[in-house]
């Protein structure tokens, strides 16, 4: 991937000689996001460009770089005799095939941004899709691969202000706040291969501001399925929600007590869906007849 | 028969989130999650040790209002005990009957709840939440680039380990 260094020049708010002399002198990068230091470095200083390039896509305007020596985690991309790629995480192997050039940095930010997520200071990262509706948050917890960026992209069409299609991040009060990545949608066209996309091509507006949850809605895409709200309770909702937890093995006391601020104001319900848009005509005709939100 | 031993919550190696009505408990050492409704977390919470089951029955009778016997308690103890939740192992024995026929049993006129604890387990890694889940087999992990393999499939993830 090339590195335009105009565009990212804006991105940043530097100036051009500013990442001139960054880019030039890249040897390592530092940047701190949600309170994580990270070092990342690599045998191959071109990655290090392409990182810098793929950084706002994985995450969104939410980091910076930093001076100094102490971070929290160490990145090394390691290339082998035989050509391939191994990753270190703080001198450790991160288990996984040896990857060949094309793939060592699509896993490398893969596992930078679950790191952030898993190690962030204050926040709890939730794998969700979210929208904001009416100052209240509706939040779509799901892995990859669940259609959450589906079901997201049907709500925004509707109205709904775009949050995230991939992490839910809540505060210690219980507020969510923007993760406004691109969408990564995967069209047929491109027989299941992603894209990303903004949440303006759909005619969407942008959440900005920390909402506390309105509703929690587990909905499972199931061919064939009919849609069918089951409410949940708060014991039950916070066990469905902590497979989706991303810190919940690292740091179990503060993740509880975040769901639990966050899933106290909330309605919570489960459903098998089909169709995402037909799927969201249903949601809000419920979210609006029973005033959820 | 029931056991001989008082039983007694286990609190070393879990972390616990008080709900209105629920108590959710976390094990550090098994990374499970288990929620208690409100009648299994008022067993849980009477388990001190020094109460003996007919103790726990009539603490639970005051505080319901609603006529219960042991085997309410017996059926809590039965699941805390199953869980790990208990200091030690309560063996319980419903005089023969299956713990089907006893929840029918006890179940008939009761107000209150049954006890109940749901559990479920927290991802071996955060991985296995993410995007490398691959539930129908090694298949579903070619084209996943950004997981660790991308040909096998071990413990529900596109991971040689």
């Amino acid at each position: 991937m090339k590195v335009n260094q105009e565009a990212l020049s804006a991105l940043f708010s530097m100036k051009n000689a500013d990442l001139s002399t960054k880019l030039s002198d890249l040897r390592k990068l530092d940047i701190c996001a949600y309170g994580v230091r990270v070092r990342i470095e690599s045998d191959i200083e071109e990655h290090l460009e392409k990182i810098l390039g793929n950084l706002p896509l994985i995450l969104p305007e939410r980091y910076e770089f930093f001076e100094g020596e102490v971070f929290d985690i160490h990145f090394h991309l390691t290339k082998l005799k035989n050509g391939l790629f191994r990753v270190y995480r703080n001198d450790e192997i991160i288990p996984s095939d040896e990857k060949t050039e094309e793939y060592v940095l699509p896993f490398f930010l893969n596992h930078l941004r679950l790191t952030i997520a898993e190690h962030a200071v204050s926040k709890v990262f939730i794998h969700a899709g979210v929208v904001g509706w009416k100052g209240k948050a509706i939040i779509l917890p799901g892995k990859s691969h669940a259609g959450k960026t589906t079901f997201v992209s049907e709500l925004i069409k509707k109205g709904a202000e775009y949050y995230s299609d991939e992490y839910a991040v809540l505060d210690e009060n219980g507020l969510v706040h923007p993760f406004p990545k691109m969408l990564a949608v995967r069209p047929r066209s491109l027989g299941g291969k992603s894209t990303n996309v903004s949440f303006e091509e759909f005619g969407a507006v942008e959440g900005t501001k920390p909402i506390p949850a309105g509703l929690i809605l587990f909905a499972n895409y199931k061919k064939g399925s009919i849609w069918n709200l089951e409410m949940l309770t708060q014991g039950e909702g916070m066990l469905e929600i902590i497979p989706h937890t991303i810190p919940i093995r690292f740091n179990p006391d503060f993740a509880l007590k975040t769901l639990n601020k966050t899933l106290i104001r909330a309605k919570i319900a489960k459903t098998n869906r089909e169709d995402a848009k037909h799927s969201a005509d249903l949601l809000m005709e419920y979210v609006e007849t029973k005033r959820v939100i | 028969m029931i056991g001989s031993q008082n039983p007694v919550a286990r609190k070393d190696g879990l972390v616990i989130q008080e709900m209105p009505d629920e108590v959710l408990v976390y094990d550090l050492n098994s990374n499970k999650a288990h929620c208690l409704n409100q009648t299994a977390a008022f067993v849980w919470r009477n388990c001190d040790g020094k109460n003996e089951v007919a103790d726990i029955a009539t603490e639970f009778a005051k505080h319901s209002g609603d006529q219960v016997n042991e085997d309410l308690v017996l059926l809590a103890i039965d699941q805390l005990s199953e869980r790990e939740l208990l200091e030690e192992s309560f063996k319980t024995n419903f005089n023969g009957l299956s713990r089907r026929d006893v929840i029918k049993r006890v179940g008939l006129g009761l107000v209150v709840a049954l006890p109940l604890v749901a559990s479920i387990a927290a991802p071996t890694s955060v991985l296995a939440a993410a995007s490398c889940a691959c539930p129908t087999g090694p298949g579903e992990c070619a084209g996943l680039v950004a997981c660790p393999s991308t040909t096998t499939c071990t413990g529900g993830t596109c991971s040689t380990v």
